[in-house]
This record gives structure tokens, sequence and C-alpha cells, in this order.
């Protein structure tokens, strides 16, 4: 998902996938560079944010930048986090995460993954507190789930020549090969 | 080349449409299947640079749907791209002798159990090769009625 972020005099410095992590480079504050950086898996307990960083003061600056974010186009984590931000909560920009009281620690978890971990299948025998969404383990491919046994688990939707199954691989040697494991029923 | 002496293939190919995106997947028929295809990867490692073999020609291999070129090259080089799918609708594998020694390594696990194993760059490479030993597979697979062509527009 694609958002604007505004700089000095409303030059505008370019776009920024606000639904992923990352990082806006640097742009026009006349007074202070500042970088803005949007995560949403920084913290089981915190939730999805927009950190503001700079100077010193910089971050009550940062708010009216953060205020020129167009928000037609933004996720709801997105908008949860700007809103956060653009609200005054707390100096540093730090959001409320939404959904945190009466949640459950699994629920908390889950709810501070990227969303394409969210809306990744799960295999069996998920946890969000034990397994890791992170880099799969062939080259160019986006992520992986990975148990506490380092097995690594990427969901294989149907085609012609397969069901929908699960690849799995234990990774016990460099070369391990993959293993089809098709969901019960 | 489809078998031409009507007895079993050593290993089947096809190339499709595949959920990771264009997709030529290798399914090795039987346990001899594995040494003949470790033979040709190392076979391509040790010789001279710049020679070819077009793996679905041979006469071990059936293609069971559009797929008619496999070319494996020698190259001196690592190239960005591996595998290429060029204008004439042919595929051009090419990898340096240490990668193709690679290669025939990712088959040794076929010898104690089945699986897959991906040989190729998903988004880099022109198709994703997928090995497979011993594993089910869709019978829409087998079955299909419609060849794809790897044919560019």
């Amino acid at each position: 998902m694609e958002s604007y972020a505004a700089g000095a005099a409303d030059s505008m410095i370019g776009t920024a996938d606000l639904a992923l992590p990352g990082t806006l480079p640097r742009f026009g504050n006349p007074d202070h560079d500042s970088i803005y950086r949007y995560s949403d898996d920084i913290g089981a307990l915190v939730g999805p944010q927009i950190l503001i960083g700079g100077e010193i003061g910089g971050a009550a600056k940062g708010v009216a930048y953060a205020g020129e974010v167009a928000e037609a186009g933004l996720s709801a984590a997105s908008r949860s986090a700007l809103a956060a931000v653009t609200g005054g909560a707390g100096a540093a920009g730090v959001a409320e995460n939404t959904a945190a009281a009466g949640a459950t620690a699994a629920e908390r978890a889950l709810a501070s993954l990227p969303r394409a971990a969210r809306e990744s299948p799960k295999p069996p025998g998920w946890n969000p507190a034990t397994w890791e969404w992170r880099e799969g383990s062939r080259a160019n491919v986006p992520r992986s789930w990975w148990d506490p046994n380092g097995v690594e688990w990427r969901f294989h939707p149907e085609d012609r020549w397969h069901d929908p199954h699960w690849d799995v691989n234990p990774w016990e040697e460099w070369n391990t090969s993959w293993q089809h494991l098709y969901p019960e029923g | 080349m489809s078998d031409p002496g009507g007895g079993e293939p050593l290993a089947e190919i096809d190339y499709y449409d595949g959920a990771y995106g264009p997709s030529i997947l290798l399914i090795l028929t039987g346990k001899e299947s594995i040494a003949w295809l470790r033979m040709i990867f190392e076979s391509i490692s040790a010789a001279p640079v710049g020679t070819v073999i077009d793996l679905a020609e041979l006469p071990q291999v059936r293609a069971t749907g559009g797929l008619r070129n496999l070319v494996l090259s020698k190259a001196a080089n690592e190239p960005t791209k591996r595998l290429v799918l060029e204008a004439t609708g042919v595929f051009a594998w090419s990898c340096t002798s240490d990668e193709w020694r690679t290669m025939s390594l990712m088959l040794e696990p076929f010898a104690v159990r089945s699986g897959h194993q991906y040989l190729t760059s998903e988004g880099v490479d022109d198709a994703l090769v997928e090995v497979s030993y011993g594993e089910d597979h869709a019978k829409r697979g087998r079955h299909q009625s419609t060849p794809s062509s790897p044919a560019r527009d």
C-alpha cells in the first residue's frame, strides 16, 4: 500500500509502503532532518507504530509532517498508528494497541505480526508466541514460517501438479529435501 | 523427445503455470532416475565450457506438456540469471562447474527419502525448476489436455 509523505513547503518527497516496515529517507524539514519509520512488528505489547526520529524536539515537529500523510490509502494498522501520532499520543508518537485490552497473549502476538503473516495460512501446530515469520531459505522468496525446532514451512497453493499443501523442510543438512504435508481432511 | 522405446521414462517433465509462477516440474520415476540425473549434472560439470545437453530431448525423458527444449550448458562465470526463456521457446539453463556439482548434490537426499528440490530461483529465473522424487502429485497434472507453451508472446 502506498502513501505519500510530505516535507516542508508541501514538497512531495516520495512514496512509501506504510503497510510494511521500512524507513523513509530524510527529507526537507527546514530545521531538522527527520526519519519516519513505520513498523507493525516492533513488539507484541505495543502494536503498530509510526516512529518519528531526529534531533531532540524533532518529534513534535514530526507530528505536523505526519498530518500530511494521505490517509485514504492506509491500512487499518497504519491509520491506527497515524491517529496515535496526530492525536499526540506520546511525544514519540507511539501508537496505542487498539486491541490490547482484554486480548490474550496469543492474540497480542498475532496482532504484532506483519499483515502478510497475519493473512498467511497457519501451519499445523502454529503458535504465534513461538513461531517466527522471517526470511525463507530460498533466495528471493518472501517469508516463511519457522517453528521452534527450526523447521521451515511455506504454503503451496493449488496448481496443475499440486493439491494445496505445506512445503516443509527440517533443514537437517544444507541440502535437505522439501517434503509435502497435506492438510488433514 | 518422448521415450521412443515405449518403456517407462526415467523422468517426466512439464512446463506449467505453477503456484509460485512459471514452473518446470521434473519427476524422477524411480531410484535409477536419481543416479541418472546426477550423472548428467556431474557430466556437464566436468565438461568444457560451452558444452550443452538438451534434457528434454533425451530418450529417457518424457515431456508431458508444451516443453520441448531444456538446454543445460556449462558457463565460465556465474550468470545472474541461470534459466532463461529464449524467444524461440527454448529454456537455456546455464551454470558453472561448481553450480552443476551443487545441483547434483541437491539430489543426494533422494537416496534415502522422497521429496523435492528447487533448483532455480523463484522471481529471478524465467521458471522455477522443481525436481521431485517419490511424491504424489495431483492427477490433473498427469491428465492435462491442453499442453502449455513456453513460447514468449
